[in-house]
């Protein structure tokens, strides 16, 4: 097909869109759906015993108050990575909060190596943190990848790997508010852990789960938009 | 006005000549890289301003001009109403020049992106004409793009192509607040990566002969005696494999018995069958390179 006669076939087949709307109002609203079900999944399954005495110890707090933005703003992140034309540096959004919670389990770390020596970086084995990492941000996890899918795919492996980060990370919180783990080795492994762990492997099926439309599947596209 | 190119013909006048060229020499912009050249010619001082007139003195020269599509066009008529037009020094000549190379090349891109920001909102309201307009305009831009990147690839017009469907594709991601030019490249630049990959990819399983090689079985592709050396070479090699391999050579290679006919005659399951003629080949074609 000639170049000229592909701009015919496009123009013709040029059906209204509606722009989407900012990054930031994109992940606000995700956010606010996908607190929505983490909390009552943490109404359905209970919250932790010592959840009054936890939410007042500054380092508790921390760690869930960087886990909750660093879903945001990874949110934000996965958003902006699939807009043309914006700023790479809104894509390191998250890293700052990721950075915060590694410090605040590295804190905690180091607090329990110098209260109790090595017995207090003992690890062991922990069957509850990945698995439901994984079961809660399951749905939140496919939400933010039907709107991620609709941007433009200039950066794949960015924008599933912060997607993924965006879910794990709220999972992660959510399990801070239930799971009774207080020893912080094992929660920079088991929890921090599996969120980075799950963010890397969407990461690499970026280009697999994303990717740009042929010109068949962009014209099939437009027919679906309702006029 | 892409004024880079300037060239300026002149002067006799002495001192003022050596200025003007020191200051032609800082116009050598690295934003649009073009090299420019000062030629100086003889002229008298008295008909300096009628040469100007005449559009004689300045030109645009330029190596890149036929592969990025820059013509060498005269714009010295842009001047005439710079500022300071009236009085024709040397430095004033200079001054303008990069005022007013500055100014309309800004001018224009600016122009532009105001026109294609104002097209891609009505592209997205569903105006195809203002798309195809749009399209229309972007595809020179694109394509210089393109062959700037791979100046000497055939399917350069098929990333052109990509790069339109891509832009169709998405189009609903460009917000009227921001920028189009950086919305479009963006997009180009990905699409230009991925066929980068793509031809990487593909010319990884590819090798560069001078000259093509004979691949006829026919013994008429190739003179006589190489066709007997080879037969007697490939009869060497066969002679000197196991019985089973030899046997699963001659019924699926040179009968042209299928893998089912062949176990029905040797009594061997199809996969003993397989196993045995792919060793046999392998073993054969070892023979042959230790030969040559």
């Amino acid at each position: 097909m000639q170049t000229e006669e592909l701009i015919g076939a496009l123009a013709s087949n040029c059906t209204p869109v509606r722009p989407l709307p900012h990054p930031a109002l994109r992940a606000v609203a995700w956010f606010a759906i996908s607190l929505a079900y983490v909390a009552i999944v943490v109404a359905a399954i209970g919250l932790r015993p010592d959840i009054s005495a936890k939410l007042v110890d500054l380092r508790f707090a921390t760690e869930l108050g960087a886990a909750l933005l660093t879903s945001m703003m990874a949110a934000a992140g996965a958003f902006c990575a699939g807009c043309p034309g914006r700023p790479p540096w809104e894509r390191l959004a998250p890293f700052p909060f990721l950075a915060l919670w590694l410090g605040a389990i590295g804190k905690g770390c180091w607090s329990d190596w110098a209260a109790l020596g090595v017995a207090g970086l003992a690890v062991h084995l922990d069957l509850i943190c990945f698995p439901a990492i994984v079961a809660i941000s399951i749905l939140p996890g496919a939400l933010i990848f039907v709107m991620i899918r609709r941007g433009a795919p200039i950066a794949p492996a960015t924008a599933t790997g912060l997607a993924a980060l965006a879910a794990a990370a709220l999972a992660a919180a959510a399990l801070l508010l239930f799971h009774v783990e207080d020893a912080s080795i094992m929660v920079l492994i088991w929890q921090f852990g599996s969120v980075v762990l799950l963010a890397g492997l969407e990461a690499l099926l970026g280009r697999v789960l994303l990717r740009w439309p042929t010109l068949q599947e962009a014209l099939a596209a437009d027919r679906r938009i309702p006029p | 006005m892409r004024g880079a190119g300037c060239v300026l013909f002149d002067p006799i006048v002495g001192e003022a000549s050596k200025r003007l060229r020191r200051e032609v020499e800082r116009l050598r912009w690295s934003r649009v890289r073009w090299r420019t050249r000062i030629r100086f010619r003889e002229s008298r001082r008295e008909g300096y301003r009628q040469h100007i007139a005449r559009d004689e003195h300045v030109s645009t020269r330029t190596s890149r001009t036929k592969k990025d599509g820059f013509r060498p066009v005269s714009r010295w008529s842009s001047f005439s109403s710079a500022p300071g037009a009236g009085v024709w020094t040397p430095q004033t000549l200079v001054v303008v020049a990069h005022q007013m190379s500055n100014r309309t090349d800004t001018a224009a891109k600016h122009a532009n992106e105001e026109r294609w920001r104002a097209l891609m909102r009505s592209a997205q309201n569903g105006d195809g004409k203002a798309y195809a307009q749009l399209l229309s305009e972007l595809l020179p831009l694109l394509r210089r793009v393109v062959t700037h990147k791979w100046p000497r690839t055939l399917d350069a017009e098929d990333v052109v192509q990509e790069i339109l469907v891509s832009v169709h594709a998405v189009r609903r991601t460009y917000d009227a607040s921001r920028p189009f030019t950086p919305w479009l490249m963006t997009i180009a630049a990905r699409r230009m990566a991925d066929a980068a990959r793509r031809n990487y990819a593909r010319s990884a399983n590819e090798t560069t002969v001078d000259v093509m090689p004979e691949t006829f079985s026919a013994g008429d592709a190739k003179l006589d005696h190489e066709a007997r050396d080879e037969q007697e070479d490939l009869r060497k090699a066969m002679s000197t494999l196991p019985n089973g391999q030899r046997q699963a050579i001659e019924l699926l290679k040179i009968q042209g018995l299928s893998l089912q006919e062949a176990s029905e005659v040797t009594g061997k399951s199809v996969t003993s069958l397989k196993v045995s003629a792919h060793r046999a080949v392998k073993a054969m074609r070892q023979a042959l390179e230790r030969k040559n």
